[in-house]
């Protein structure tokens, strides 16, 4: 179980750290 | 180690495919992006200047929002519609949300089930549909960002034609959201429809999205 869980944090965590990275990027510019 | 990798073989490769392309897009997206800010007279940037602009973020996000928008419609249609023969479809019969039984929560779950099958409840409510709620949740972020990027792009390009900037609301009624949003839409959709539908009649050996070679093309729903 904790392997699969390991991939399924890495998963989360890209897609999170894309997201906010550039949402923050878009709104930088306000 | 070793068995870590097999057991994870498949998220695993499709990890180190999107890494590499998008190391590629953002060496190429960089290249591009000079080149036309040299033809304007303007300067170029850096290649980790670049990695934090809204050209690669637009870019980035706008293909981002159509694959999960994708799987999201396509989780959500498939509980309620069927296309007979394809392996993406349930049997006709199964129309719907069906039962508790089939479904294995309640009473019905099992020595390992996940808890929150267990419960009654709004917990288990949320659980019951949390692959379509985050997948929908990680569709509207991305194109929440594509938004917010593009506009920004939008209104570099305004500043240096020398015309008005315009609100993000302003840039949603804009023809080039989307026709950013758009043409990427279209393409998902297809390939969805066509999944559906060859796989009534085509077959892939071995893999769970195609029928086993010999099942009858009227046969639905049936990985091999």
């Amino acid at each position: 179980v904790t392997q699969m869980r390991t991939m399924f944090a890495i998963y989360v965590v890209v897609i999170a750290v894309g997201l906010v990275v550039y949402i923050t990027v878009g709104l930088a510019h306000l | 180690m070793r068995l870590w990798a097999r057991n994870n073989s498949l998220s695993l490769v499709f990890l180190v495919l999107f890494i590499a392309a998008l190391v590629g897009q953002s060496i190429a997206g960089q290249r591009a992006f000079n080149e036309q800010q040299l033809q304007h007279g303007g300067e170029g940037i850096s290649y980790t200047r670049y990695l934090v602009s809204s050209h690669f973020g637009s870019a980035v996000l706008e293909n981002w929002q159509s694959e999960y928008l994708q799987f999201a419609l396509f989780i959500v249609a498939t509980v309620w519609l069927i296309q007979r023969g394809s392996n993406e479809s349930k049997p006709p019969g199964d129309v719907g949300r069906e039962s508790d039984r089939k479904q294995l929560v309640g009473p019905h779950t099992q020595r390992n089930s996940p808890s929150w099958a267990r419960v009654e409840g709004l917990g288990r409510r949320l659980y019951e549909n949390s692959l379509i709620i985050v997948m929908a949740t990680i569709f509207l972020a991305a194109w929440f960002g594509q938004s917010v990027t593009a506009w920004t792009e939008y209104n570099a390009e305004q500043q240096e034609h020398g015309a008005a900037s315009v609100s993000w609301l302003g840039y949603l009624d804009r023809p080039d959201f989307w026709e950013k949003t758009l043409q990427n839409w279209q393409s998902e959709f297809l390939a969805v429809g066509t999944m559906a539908v060859f796989t009534i009649y085509l077959r892939q050996r071995g893999s769970p999205e195609s029928k086993p070679v010999g099942a009858p093309h009227d046969q639905t729903g049936t990985s091999g």
